[in-house]
């Protein structure tokens, strides 16, 4: 799976490092003073580098922890997002990582003691009572990687002890064995993004079947775990509202309406000069050629279009869910 | 589509064996002597020795070939090593400047038949052997130059081991041999990179209709710009319908035309199935 391995001179001894070394023991190594020096350079192409990525193997020295994008709330009022990853298992043509990043190689983050740290350091700054939210899955998937990263192994434990703080694991994967593992606590979330079954299958490549994602989540569910749905980014196509609400039933029929702490949906959308990569990176697809428009610094789908989408969406979910649960990424598209 | 590949060597003796493999012909002989072959996919220039005449020797033949974003670039030559065989080939992934300290890392997307390791490029000759790295004097010159112009994964060096500490005397008869050894592997590499360089080409193709919008209609450079990108969505979310017949002449400024095209696609149905 992964052929070339780069790693930063000061993590070469790293005890993460071993073990990802040993796993990958023909693995082609190469070493570097920083991981900007191979994932930062301009004139990398995403997309062919997304067939064969690397892995670098890095140490990260400061912003552990960043404020949440606005929309990325799921009801409290701290939240923050942080990444022992950059980059994604799955090659799914809506996300914005493709036009963020440089390059399509994983950057690891092998120093998750500081990680740990600069959360510890968050919730000792929180007023008596209050909590907060600490997403992983903003620059990867949460899980995907688990068994090379062991992120979740090192984090669950870490979570169950600090009550005030919520985690959310945001994933695609069904590589959730070390969560079955797990004792369940409450002060964790595992969210699952879902696009309907048809457009999954041609937008969201490598990633498990929307049968089988349901199937893992149910699992979960019933082990005591909280669930997360993320409708999030909603695609807009012929029959879209039939596609969703399929979609929805069919994971409401699976998983008890108590499993869920939370939905949240919101149209596909991207920065402007994000989309304008993506765009050129990908001039073959549908999915970023049609009904989209520049508004603003971002490119998303018709106001109408996007606020319908939305409205349906929100009150299909809230024949199962109260509407305390559903929360909506794009709140400026009610403006 | 069949992409384009630029070859960069520093000596005639490193060339020879390539120019008769590839049976590239010559097309220019000032300031740089190029080679082409019959259908000018593959270019071969000779730089001279050392970083400054292969960071030139890029630049120059980047103006002959017609700047294209999508050309694959490939420096093959020599280098030393502590101890690997002599003949050996080697593939680039780091690329590093003794004298600027700045290092490359060519991505590895490339099915090598090779080994990769790292490469030193010093000024001056030099028996003197890193640990590890293969040490020769126009990797660093010729990568930085490339950068400019392509993206990283088209850019790569191969180096064949002309000297090691057991046996340090090479010549170009030695040097000449060694490569005509090495032209089949050779070979794979510069058939994977023209494969990605055509499949890169193919993206940056404007559609066909293009040229019949420009005949019929004057658009400013921002115009033209945004109607190749609409005609290009076109491709995908109407392949089946003529975007000329959408305006059909009806309309007289060019404006209205990438208004009606734009409406169009707006309007246009997405079937999940073709997302």
């Amino acid at each position: 799976m992964i052929n070339t391995i780069y790693i930063e001179q000061t993590v070469r001894d790293h005890e993460r490092t071993n073990k990802i070394l040993k796993r990958f023991s023909d693995a082609r190594i190469i070493s570097c003073d920083r991981y900007g020096e191979v994932f930062n350079p301009r004139s990398q192409n995403f997309r062919i580098q997304k067939q064969n990525p690397a892995l670098i193997i890095a140490e990260k020295f400061k912003n552990f922890l960043l404020p949440a994008p606005e929309g990325f709330g799921i009801g409290g009022n701290n939240n923050f997002y942080f990444s022992h990853m950059l980059n994604c298992l799955y090659d799914c043509r809506y996300c914005f990582l493709q036009g963020m990043f440089q390059s399509a190689n994983y950057v690891l983050f092998v120093n998750y003691e500081d990680f740990m740290g600069a959360i510890d350091e968050t919730i000792n700054k929180l007023q008596n009572k209050e909590t907060a939210t600490f997403f992983s899955g903003y620059d990867c998937d949460s899980l995907a990687l688990e068994s090379v990263t062991g992120f979740a192994k090192q984090f669950l434990p870490f979570f169950r002890e600090r009550p005030r703080a919520l985690l959310e694991l945001r994933t695609k994967s069904l590589n959730t064995q070390v969560l079955l593992q797990t004792e369940a606590f409450n002060n964790c979330i595992i969210a699952f993004s879902f696009t309907p079954e048809e457009v999954s299958k041609v937008t969201e490549i490598g990633v498990p079947t929307v049968s089988s994602r349901i199937a893992m989540m149910e699992k979960l569910s019933k082990a005591g775990w909280k669930i997360g749905l993320r409708l999030d980014p909603l695609i807009y196509h012929n029959n879209y509202k039939s596609n969703y609400k399929k979609l929805i039933n069919k994971i409401f029929y699976n998983i008890g309406n108590e499993s869920f702490h939370s939905v949240s949906v919101g149209a596909m959308r991207f920065p402007k000069s994000i989309y304008n990569k993506i765009e050129r990176l990908y001039p073959d697809s549908t999915l970023l050629a049609s009904a989209l428009e520049s508004k603003k610094g971002m490119v998303s789908y018709h106001k109408n279009i996007e606020k319908e989408m939305i409205q349906y969406c929100r009150s299909y979910l809230a024949k199962y869910l109260p509407v305390e649960k559903i929360f909506q990424c794009t709140p400026w598209a009610d403006e | 589509m069949k992409g384009a590949l630029n070859l960069i060597l520093a000596l005639p003796a490193e060339a020879s064996p390539i120019i008769r493999y590839f049976n590239l012909q010559l097309i220019i002989s000032e300031p740089y002597k190029i080679y082409t072959n019959h259908d000018n996919s593959i270019r071969l220039v000779l730089s001279g020795i050392g970083k400054l005449h292969a960071n030139k020797a890029v630049s120059n033949i980047e103006k002959e070939s017609g700047s294209k974003k999508s050309q694959a670039w490939l420096n093959i030559g020599v280098a030393g090593h502590l101890k690997r065989p002599i003949g050996s080939m080697v593939a680039a992934h780091k690329i590093t400047d003794k004298v600027s300290n700045r290092s490359w890392y060519p991505p590895m997307i490339i099915d090598f038949p090779c080994d990769t390791g790292s490469i030193l490029t010093v000024d001056e000759e030099t028996q003197n052997y890193p640990d590890e790295e293969l040490v020769e004097m126009e990797a660093a010159g010729f990568y930085s130059a490339a950068e400019v112009f392509s993206s990283h994964e088209l850019i790569h060096c191969l180096k064949l081991i002309s000297d090691n500490s057991v046996e340090k005397k090479f010549d170009g008869k030695s040097v000449k041999r060694m490569i005509e050894k090495q032209c089949g592997n050779i070979e794979l590499v510069v058939n994977q990179l023209l494969q990605l360089s055509g499949r890169l080409q193919e993206l940056e193709t404007p559609s066909p209709k293009l040229n019949q919008f420009l005949i019929n209609w004057n658009f400013s450079v921002t115009q033209k710009y945004e109607l190749e990108k609409i005609l290009r969505r076109w491709s995908v979310v109407l392949p089946n319908k003529d975007p000329f017949k959408i305006v059909n002449n009806k309309w007289k400024i060019s404006k209205d035309v990438i208004l009606a095209l734009r409406n169009a696609l707006k309007d246009a149905p997405i079937d999940a199935t073709s997302l």
